[in-house]
This record gives C-alpha cells, structure tokens and sequence, in this order.
C-alpha cells in the first residue's frame, strides 16, 4: 500500500512551507517509483498568493496521486470563510497536467481559468466559490458546493458528478450550471439559478443518470426532485447545504458538507484497552466526514463512537470482535475499497459512507447489505 | 512599502518565480536559509538545500508585481511568463544570495535579472 507524504503549508509557518506553490515546485516527485501518496495539508487564509499551482514534475496514479486539503479542523462546512482555511488563485484552478490530484473538503474562493489538463482532477467535499472560469473536464466532483461561478459552472466531468449542488445567484453565469456531463453519470446532484433564461442542466443525457434536482425541471434522470431556496440552511447568507427537514436530505440529494459530528477534530477516545489492542495507531487524525458509531456489542464497547471515517491508513487489528466487523483498508475517500468478510459489517458501520463505496463492496455483499448501509448512511 | 519574491534554485526550476508576496517573517526552513539556520543552528551551512532565494524588493507592494506570476499559456503549453536570470558569480548580489539566501533591493535594481519569455 502507497505510503503517505505530508507536506504541511501553514501561513503561520509552523508548517514545511508557508506558500502551495512553493511547496510544489520544491517536493516534486515521481509518486509511482515511491510508491507513495502526497498530501498537501493547507492551513490559513491562503488565498491569492498563489498564480497556479503546476504538477508538471510529478508522476502520478489513481492511488499514488497528490491530494491538497485543509487541517482535519478546516474542513469546510459549506459556509465560504467559516473554517480557518481558505485557498484561491489568480489564474488556472489548478495545472494538473493530467496527473491524479484531488482536491479535498476545501473552501477554494476564485479563479479564473479552468484546470489545466485536467482529465485527472477530483474534487470532494469542497465549496467552490466565486471563479470566473469553469470547473471543467475534470474527472469527478463528489460533494462539492458550487455557487457563483462563471460560464458554464460544472460541465464535461468524465467520471461522476455526485452529490454536486450548484447554485447562481449573483448573475455572474451568463447560462446554465450542471451542464453537458454527458460523458460522466450525473446523480443525487442539485442545480439551482436565479437567472432568467439560464438552464440548469442541459445535454445532460447520460442514462445513468438520476436522483438529480433543479428548479426549472431540467433535471435529468427518472426520479427527478424540485429544489427550491427553502430547501437550502440558508439561501440569503450562501449557505447552500441541504437541510436536514428537506425531503431531498432523505434521498442523498444535494451535496452535505455539514459535519456529522461535532467535537472531533480527528482524536479518537480511547476507553478500554481492547481498542488500544485493535487499533496500532493506524487510525489518522484525517477529515471528519462521517462517524463510524454503532451497536454491536464488541465495537461499542471498543471505539466509543468516534472512529474518523475518511482515513487514509489501514484499519489493522488483533482482537477477534473487531476483525469480525472490518476487515481491510478503508482508503482515500471513495478511492478505498471495504474487504467484507463476514455479514456483521452492516451492523459495525453507521455513519456516513459516501455513496459510491457502496460500488465497491465485495462481490459477495448481498443486497440487503448493500440496502441498510444506503439506508444507515441518509440516517446521518 | 515593499515585497517578497521567492526565486527557485532547483535544477529544471532555476529562476522561475515561486510566490510574489507581502512582506513576513515566518518563512520555514524549506524556504529560507535563515529559517533554515534557526531551526538546524548546530548543522553546517552546507547542508542546505538551496531550493530558494528571497529577493527583498525594497519599493513595490505585492500588488505591483503580482503580474510577475502570470502564466504564459501556448496551446497545450504553459509556462511561467516571467523568471530570474542569476547574477554572475562575480559579483557582489551573487556572493550576498550565496551567502545569505536572500538579497534586498530597488526594483529598478532587481529588474536587470529579469526576463520575460515570449
């Protein structure tokens, strides 16, 4: 399994760097020959020091890739400025030149070009703000809030748009925001606009697509959904996440960068010494975005509710309880993949699993399994 | 009134302009040889890495100079518009970055290392 590199660029300077750019240039690598990943853990209000961002000396992989993002603390919760953490640039979104990076649970305000070869560029559980460019030809956008972009918004995405809530209300767009993913499988996603004559989705034909809401009737997909401001926390002060009372929050519409818990910032409670026993410290302090909690005997009794969900090391164990329930590596968000071996892993697992992992169960996950982890996971 | 530039030194990056920024302090030891100094004081100078030199310039704001960043977009290429040239290694700026890390000057006086590509 690739190894991870932490590269911390704190403004503070209590970090390796205190500029991204300069981070890049000076770490480049060859991920593959390392057989590692790099992260690019971003701490202060780093906006508009840097002009782009160029991988141009990176090798890179779907696994042994480059993903930038804040402290565990500064995730984004949707709310532009509301974490410590923010990050801007003064022209190309990102130059990936076609290498693997990912952009994670970031609060990116302004750009103004699109990214740059950008066939192998992700971004997750980030809000996306103010670029006067697209966010275009990248390979996914997973619960992500778009909102006052120009142009186009999100269009083009190769792989899955999931979870993706776009939203103009400012005039900046001059047309429509999910537009043309035809190529790429639009789902659970959210377009809402203000503009007269603009469209939410257009050319968005893909078959696959569905649970897709708007305000204009455009969304794609047999169960299309109706999304209006009052389904949104807080229409009036740009803060576009799903209410929990909304009926789209039941079916997974929209993106949800609310965190599931509060009070963790990636330290794991430790209250018997059986969990000290399975865990070895692999458990990193990584994002919260979900809270494996739940009632199985043997694993309360054990984590007490406070298991980080994004983790980027392996979850390894010795005490039999624990292995009964997961077993394998739970990876990257969405890159991972959950080894099954036995059946009570749907009674070990509640929180918020993103959904394209319910893709990469076992083989020999059955359906009902596959159906009360879906459900579990619109539990919240 | 003034600016910070941090200048690449690695090879395949010598000269290209990493940040045009306000003026601060923090830098890490990944950046200056200063903060490099502060943090490994016991370690022989060479052992530093060299990966940046800061150019102080004394009377422009960040502002001013932001356009040093800009890319240079040719097609499928791009590139930085604007890079460094180093000073002769006859020289006193030469011998000052080369000793200190880093060098503080007018920007008519920083511009004669300047190039732009086209």
């Amino acid at each position: 399994m690739a190894t991870e590199i932490l590269v911390r660029v704190y403004l503070d300077g209590s970090g390796d760097y205190t500029n991204l750019r300069a981070a890049v240039i000076a770490e480049a690598i060859d991920l593959v020959a390392a057989d590692s990943y790099m992260v690019f853990e971003l701490k202060g209000d780093l906006r508009n020091t840097d002009s782009f961002v160029d991988f141009n000396s990176y090798t890179t992989d779907a696994t042994r890739n480059v993903i930038i993002r804040p402290i565990a603390a500064d995730y984004t919760d949707g709310i532009a400025g509301n974490t410590g953490t923010i990050y801007g640039v003064n022209t190309f979104l990102v130059v990936s030149r076609g290498e693997h990076v990912t952009i994670d649970g970031l609060d990116f305000d302004g750009w103004s070009s699109d990214v740059f070869q950008p066939v192998n560029t992700r971004i997750t559980n980030s809000l996306m703000y103010n670029g006067s460019a697209n966010i275009q030809g990248i390979k996914d956008v997973i619960n992500t809030i778009c909102y006052d972009l120009a142009d186009q918004s999100v269009l083009d995405v190769a792989g899955e748009v999931t979870r993706v809530t776009v939203v103009n209300k400012a005039s900046i767009s001059s047309n429509n925001f999910l537009y043309r993913s035809v190529s790429g499988v639009l789902t659970n996603s959210v377009g809402y606009n203000d503009v007269v004559g603009a469209t939410n989705y257009t050319l968005s034909t893909n078959a696959a697509n569905d649970f897709n809401a708007s305000n204009d009737g455009t969304a794609p997909g047999t169960n299309t959904q109706t999304v209006a401001t009052t389904d949104f926390e807080d229409y009036a002060n740009n803060n576009f996440n799903i209410k929990s009372t909304s009926p789209l929050f039941a079916l997974n519409v929209g993106a949800d960068l609310v965190p599931a818990s509060s009070g963790i910032s990636g330290a794991i409670t430790q209250n018997t010494q059986s969990f000290t026993q399975s865990a070895s410290g692999s458990i990193t302090s990584e994002p919260i975005t979900g809270v494996i909690s739940q009632t199985a005997s043997a694993f309360a009794q054990s984590a007490t509710g406070s298991a980080v969900l994004n983790i980027s090391g392996v979850i390894s164990q010795t005490v039999s309880a624990f292995t009964q329930s997961l077993s394998g590596t739970v990876a990257e968000q969405i890159s991972g993949t959950i080894n099954q071996t036995v059946s009570s892993f749907t009674m070990s697992a509640v929180g918020r699993v993103p959904a394209s992992w319910i893709d990469k169960l076992p083989a020999n996950t059955t359906w009902a399994d596959q159906t009360a982890i879906s459900t579990i996971w619109t539990d919240k | 009134m003034a600016c910070h530039i941090l200048v690449g030194n690695k090879a395949g990056d010598s000269g290209e302009i990493s940040s045009v920024t306000n003026p601060k302090e923090n830098y890490t030891h990944n950046e200056t040889l200063n903060a490099w100094l502060l943090k490994y004081p016991s370690r022989p100078v060479t052992e530093y890495h060299r990966n940046f030199s800061l150019v102080k310039v004394s009377d422009k704001t960040k502002e001013d100079l932001a356009y040093l960043t800009d890319p240079l977009v040719e097609g499928d290429l791009i590139s930085n518009k604007w890079y460094f040239v180093s000073p002769s290694s006859n020289t006193s700026e030469w011998l000052e970055l080369f000793q200190t890390g880093e060098i503080t000057k007018t920007f008519a006086e920083v511009l004669l290392y300047i190039r732009e590509r086209i």
